[in-house]
């Protein structure tokens, strides 16, 4: 079991629950309270707080550091600007995704690196050549996730940063509580929200800071599990749960390219060599054989399942993670990888990855359910991701 | 329009020089771009201060390769023949002189140990043997193993046959010391400690090796092949900067334009081929071929834009182990230094000799160690000569210059810089040599000290190497400088390595400039 973050000893004293995970080598909570939908409902009606500093963080410094970013990452980091957040992966040489996360420009020779894995090796492998210096600032910078529909309010409270005018996926440093800290306006909830990144020693400050402007919102803390739930709405894909990274794998069929887990967007074919590029560009000649999207399982074909074997239907009360078969007809298309009862929705919905030819939306498939010992299809459609995409979260 | 060349080569050492020379003499249009205002890289002769001239970087070509010699007809340019003796071993209370003559060398050995002034004669026919039969394999680009074309496969069984001559006992006896440490080969031959001291020190110079390194015994070959075949020379008239006019001026015959104060910054590559060169003031130069007698390091990583470069390739140059431990100190003297054990009647000839602080192979382990925890040694490893002896136009009328490496001082030091340190690891190098030259301190009018750091920014050598890259078993030969470039072309289309990082070695033999520019035209021709 791993260690206390910097916030351990302030989500100790709040985790009634004493669910705990283990996130990148921290205690990370489960859930707060006994049941985790409280924590859900804050994301989304109110807002919610979340010790995030597992992350892994790297900084990249240096002359090359904009020629580097651009030949690791399969986006076009030249495009970013500073105080840009831009959402990016990195592909090894056959063009299959590593890992995803997000990348923070301070100026062409200073970015930033969140990633789900350790991922200083693979940089420094790449480096040699290239005038940079790659840090591992993983266990010296805090980060505080702020997320719902309140978080702005509350971050007002306590912060002079220009939060009105700060967009989508940019960021601001200021002063929070005395202390500097960037506030980037991103998350992982597909919500209204903010994550403030500080040094580990003043994290517990700002947490405070936090909590005690948050009372009058009905700000939370919450957990994993709440946050599974809002993420599946989001559309957002899970390393190891989603897709594998090419480094993890344990076949070739595990891996995937980008385009393949519904991250083409992130990759730019046009700029010069990156890594994986020739390997990308080929197999996108040939056409990508899989494609990962969102799925509705249908209400009342489920009811119709259960009814059959004289049960209720049951719903999961919180997001699953496992590869469920998905059929067309009678062939096994594709697999669901997870997925959750969006409250907010009253839907029941999934990601899926599938044979390109059975992705596009409207598509007509079954997804099986377990019924009492036995296996069911049941309908399910493609439908467009995310499922969930408040106003709120850009305007 | 960019301007056009048949071959455009990367700095004006003496290899690139040579490179030069042999191409131009074929029919090639050739420019050489030198970052510098005057030629030589590594063999230069530079005031150290008024009125005093030295070697500042390299001070030996002892090993220069005679075939280049007479090829390139530098036997009328004022270069110096060879000294007797080869080297000077300073010892407590005593000299080692190696004279050319290995029985007179024998008869000096014998004051130290009778059973290996017996020995020594043997060693040397043994190393002659080896040097006489494998020679050959330097003046030529070593055969590519992994796709071992016809004429490479001819080669190898040239080379196989060329062991088999040397005798079964011999071959074998070969095969095994080559992948040896210095130490246990030479402790197989000699019990002298001075002898083996001297014997390694020559052969490590420049390395970050000990001899109890496994695979040292093989630097002890090269550094025998290299001297067997030879123009024997001792330190050029006029400094090691003579050598590189001679070579500028042998390349003029032919139309070598050398373009000085003209530094390259990038080398153009367009889809993995090489399309020429981008200089320091913008200009695009377009040649056919491009060669770099820069290290491998400077080339692939520093000129080269590195997404132009596949990741293996810049991962293995990377891991190339080229870390600088020498450090070159350059002394002004009032007067000739009086060196307490040379008297007597031939006191003219040794005072133009090589001198050596190697006294045991103990003592070059414990100056390496300090190396491997990133610290300087307190017990350097020294050599040094007097150029202003031999040529008293280096310095004013009865001053003297005296040209010193000292070593081991790693690139890399775990704490502190070299601007730090290097005063008081020059005076431990003093203090030293004081032992031996007690007028030293009293006559020294002006000191220069150049540390690993200071040679890799005057000399463009990455980590101040003098070498490029350490003679390392798997650092030569095949493997010169990593697997896949050591035939002189690169896995970049038209580029070409013509350095002293690539095989036979550095120690300015210039070999690697002949062998790249033959290969270079064997090329041409398909």
């Amino acid at each position: 079991m791993g260690i206390g973050t910097a916030l351990h000893n302030k989500t100790r004293e709040l985790c009634q629950s004493l669910r705990w995970k283990e996130w990148a080598g921290y205690f990370a909570v489960e859930s707060y309270g006994v049941c985790h939908l409280p924590e859900y409902y804050a994301i989304r009606e109110q807002a919610g707080i979340m010790d995030i500093s597992p992350l892994y963080k790297y900084e990249i410094k240096g002359k090359d550091a904009s020629l580097f970013m651009n030949y690791v990452l399969a986006k076009d980091v030249t495009k970013i600007k500073p105080k840009q957040v831009s959402y990016c992966v990195w592909c090894d040489e056959e063009g299959k995704v590593i890992d995803d996360g997000t990348v923070f420009c301070f100026s062409s020779e200073h970015y930033r690196v969140t990633a789900a894995n350790p991922a200083l090796r693979w940089f420094q492998e790449n480096s040699p050549g290239f005038e940079v210096e790659i840090e591992d600032v993983s266990e010296e910078i805090a980060a505080i996730s702020l997320q719902g529909p309140k978080s702005r309010d509350i971050l007002k409270r306590i912060t002079s940063a220009p939060l009105d005018e700060l967009k989508y996926f940019w960021f601001t440093e200021d002063k929070l509580a005395q202390v500097d800290v960037l506030i980037s306006r991103t998350g992982y909830t597909g919500d209204l929200g903010y994550e403030i990144w500080m040094k580990v020693e003043e994290a517990e400050k700002c947490w405070d800071k936090i909590m005690e402007a948050g009372k009058d919102y009905g700000l939370r803390p919450v957990g994993l599990m709440a946050l599974d739930m809002a993420r599946v709405e989001a559309g957002f894909i899970l390393i190891d749960v989603d897709f594998y990274s090419s480094k993890h794998t344990m076949t070739e069929s595990q891996k995937s390219f980008p385009q393949e887990i519904s991250l083409g967007w992130t990759v730019s074919l046009k700029k010069p060599h990156f890594v994986g590029k020739k390997a990308i560009q080929e197999q996108k000649r040939q056409g990508f054989k899989y494609q990962l999207v969102g799925i509705e399982i249908d209400w009342d074909d489920l009811e119709r399942a259960y009814e059959e074997v004289g049960l209720p239907p049951s719903l999961p009360h919180s997001a699953w993670r496992c590869m469920v078969p998905i059929h067309h007809k009678n062939r096994q298309v594709g697999y669901a990888s997870s997925g959750c009862w969006s409250p907010n929705l009253k839907k029941y919905i999934a990601l899926a990855t599938l044979e390109a030819p059975y992705a596009k939306i409207g598509t007509d498939l079954t997804m099986e359910e377990t019924i009492e010992f036995s296996r069911k299809k049941i309908k399910a459609k493609v439908v467009k991701k995310p499922f969930f995409n408040p106003a709120r979260k850009t305007s | 329009m960019a301007e056009k060349y048949d071959v455009a080569i990367i700095g004006a050492g003496h290899n690139g020089l040579i490179a030069a020379y042999y191409l131009a003499k074929a029919g090639k249009k050739v420019v050489v771009f030198e970052k510098k205002e005057n030629v030589g890289g590594r063999c230069v002769t530079e005031e150290i201060t008024e009125g005093f001239r030295s070697s500042v970087c390299l001070d030996d070509i002892s090993l220069f390769s005679k075939k280049v010699f007479q090829d390139l007809g530098l036997k009328n340019k004022g270069i110096s023949a060879a000294t007797d003796p080869l080297a000077i071993s300073l010892l407590p209370g005593k000299a080692l002189i190696q004279w050319r003559s290995p029985q007179k060398f024998a008869q000096e050995i014998a004051t130290f140990s009778e059973k290996d002034a017996k020995e020594y004669p043997k060693y040397h026919e043994f190393m002659d043997k080896v040097a006489k039969n494998l020679g050959i394999a330097c003046a030529k680009t070593p055969p590519d193993i992994l796709n071992l074309p016809h004429s490479d496969l001819v080669d190898l069984g040239k080379y196989w046959l060329k062991l088999r001559k040397m005798g079964k006992r011999d071959m074998l006896e070969f095969l095994r010391a080559a992948s040896m440490s210095a130490r246990d080969f030479l402790d197989e031959w000699f019990e002298s400690d001075a002898l083996k001291g001297l014997l390694a020190a020559k052969a490590l110079m420049g390395n970050a090796l000990g001899p109890y390194s496994p695979g040292t015994a093989a630097t002890l070959f090269l550094q025998h092949i290299l001297s067997y075949h030879s123009a024997s020379l001792g330190h050029p008239q006029g400094g090691m900067g003579k050598l590189s006019e001679a070579l500028e001026q042998a390349g003029q015959t032919y139309k070598v334009e050398v373009r000085k104060e003209n530094e390259v910054q990038e080398i153009l590559i367009e889809e993995g081929v090489v399309k020429g060169v981008l200089l320091q003031d913008g200009t695009e130069i377009h040649s056919q071929v491009v060669a770099s007698s820069l290290d491998p390091k400077t080339t692939f990583l520093k000129l080269c834009s590195p997404p132009k470069v596949s990741l293996k390739l810049r991962n293995l140059v990377k891991n190339v182990k080229s870390q600088g431990v020498s450090t070159k100190i350059n002394l002004a003297l009032k007067e000739l230094p009086h060196i307490a054990l040379v008297q007597g009647a031939e006191k003219e000839a040794l005072l133009s000799a090589r001198y050596f602080i190697a006294p045991s192979l103990e003592y070059l382990e414990k100056a390496f160690d300090a190396t491997k925890y990133g610290r300087y040694s307190e017990n350097p490893v020294i050599q040094f000569i007097l150029p202003s002896f031999i040529d008293p136009s280096l310095a004013p009328k009865n001053k003297h210059v005296l040209s010193i490496t000292a070593q081991c001082t790693p690139f890399r030091l775990r704490e502190g810089s070299w601007a730090e340190h290097q005063d008081k690891f020059a005076d431990i190098v003093l203090e030293k040599l004081g032992v031996f030259l007690p007028n030293l301190k009293d006559i020294i009018e002006h000191r220069q000290v150049l540390s690993p750091s200071d040679l890799e920014a005057n000399f463009s050598l990455n980590e101040g190497h003098i070498y490029h890259l350490d003679h390392t078993m798997d650092q030569l030969f095949l493997m010169r400088p990593i697997p896949g470039s050591a035939q002189y072309r690169t896995p970049l289309d038209n580029l070409y390595l013509c350095g002293a990082g690539t095989h036979p070695a550095g120690m300015v033999n210039g070999l690697a400039g002949h062998n790249a520019a033959q290969k270079i035209l064997k090329d041409w021709k398909g």
